[in-house]
């Protein structure tokens, strides 16, 4: 199933947010190599989504959302029906944000959405989690 | 009658030159830590470690003097008075510095995020009310300043504050470790924080048994030394958690965290 979810901003040309839900740690340098391949597409991927085959049994699939893109890895045993599935929820979201970020649109709610969505990226570029910040200053 | 201090024993003074000389230590290696780092939280840990130092020198200078000098005249200035004043004077700078400390490290989480350094500036306000109350009992009586129960009850909640912000952010990021080693260092600041509120509690409660429980007269009650045994608890897990020692990143580096 889902081994990792990476979210990656192309203005800041690297991974922002990390979040582990299987065994892969995304910042391990086990898988350095295949962080490396997702990156390359994340940050030039504009629109839609990609599936990458990655080395290691597992899998990768990129959607773009303005100017970040999001990476979902699972492992091989993923079916293709629910490869399918994760895939729409991928555009699922990508749409709700695009929504969002749609210039045109004057939503109080979508403004408000915007505002908070471009707080966080802002505030993830700018600072590193705990455990980065404790493993850079003193660990 | 006047409330002057008791007398110093030769126990309490090797007990307080013992909590001294730990804090000494760890602040060695966090200064150390910092000139190999050279990164803000290490040197604002660093800081928070010396200011805490400073106030258990105060203590053991103040009791030291005074144990040299004893028996002390009701007239003369009662040195150990002016070490466990002095003494929490440090301690408060010490929160202060404490919770800048938490700021930075758990800088993405929306209290700090939304807050920017509000949180720090209202703790550190507060912590200033405890310097001004112990210049004002300096002011007040210069010769024997007193050690009231106010202003010890004030400076362990403010204390609880700051390391139960530190407790409250820890648990938060332990459960989010990905090895058993992370997770290690967070509990051990974990346990070095509760260590740290139990010192204040343990002096807070020498303080009532002293003023208000019969037998307790004299001062130095078995609460004073649970409190320092807990500061050399705090500086044991302090120099574990922010430090990590090299055996014991061995002990659990590259084994999973499942649990």
């Amino acid at each position: 199933m889902i081994e990792n979810a990476i979210i990656f901003s192309k203005e800041a040309n690297k991974a922002i947010v990390t979040s582990i839900f299987g065994e892969v740690n995304p910042e391990s340098e086990d898988f350095s190599d295949s962080l490396a391949k997702i990156r390359e597409i994340a940050i030039k991927l504009e629109k839609g989504v990609f599936n990458l085959d990655l080395s290691a049994g597992l899998i990768a699939i990129i959607f773009a959302i303005q100017s970040i893109s999001v990476a979902l890895v699972f492992n091989e045993s993923l079916e293709k029906r629910a490869i399918k599935e994760w895939e729409d929820v991928a555009k699922q979201i990508a749409s709700g944000i695009d929504k969002i970020y749609d210039p045109m649109s004057a939503d109080i709610e979508s403004s408000e959405l915007k505002k908070i969505l471009d707080e966080i990226v802002e505030w993830h570029l700018k600072e590193e989690s705990p455990i980065d910040k404790m493993k850079d200053a003193l660990w | 009658m006047a409330d002057l201090p008791s007398d110093v024993s030769l126990g309490a003074l090797i007990t307080v030159g013992i909590v001294t000389l730990a804090v000494t230590i760890v602040v060695i290696f966090l200064y150390i830590r910092y000139f190999e780092r050279r990164r803000l939280p290490a040197i604002t840990l660093a800081v928070t470690f010396t200011f805490w130092d400073l106030g258990a020198i105060s203590v053991f200078v103040g009791s030291l003097i005074h144990y040299l000098r004893q028996p002390i005249a009701a007239e003369s200035i009662q040195a150990v008075r002016y070490g466990f004043n002095i003494g929490y004077a440090f301690s408060a700078i010490s929160n202060i510095f404490l919770v800048i400390f938490v700021s930075q490290i758990f800088a993405q989480s929306p209290m700090f995020r939304k807050t920017y350094k509000l949180v720090p500036l209202i703790n550190a306000i507060f912590n200033g009310v405890t310097i001004g109350l112990i210049i004002d009992v300096i002011i007040a009586d210069p010769t024997n300043p007193a050690y009231g129960l106010a202003q010890t009850i004030y400076h362990l909640v403010m204390t609880f504050i700051a390391f139960l912000l530190l407790l409250f952010f820890s648990i938060g990021a332990r459960g989010k470790v990905q090895f058993r080693w992370e997770k290690a260092g967070f509990s051990f600041i974990i346990g070095s924080a509760l260590a740290g509120i139990m010192i204040y509690l343990m002096l807070a409660l020498d303080r009532v048994a002293t003023l208000f429980v019969p037998g307790f007269e004299e001062g130095y009650t078995p609460f004073l030394y649970i409190g320092w045994t807990f500061a050399i608890l705090m500086c044991t897990l302090a120099y574990a958690g922010y430090i990590m020692p090299m055996f014991l990143r061995r002990l659990f580096k590259e084994e999973k965290n499942h649990g």
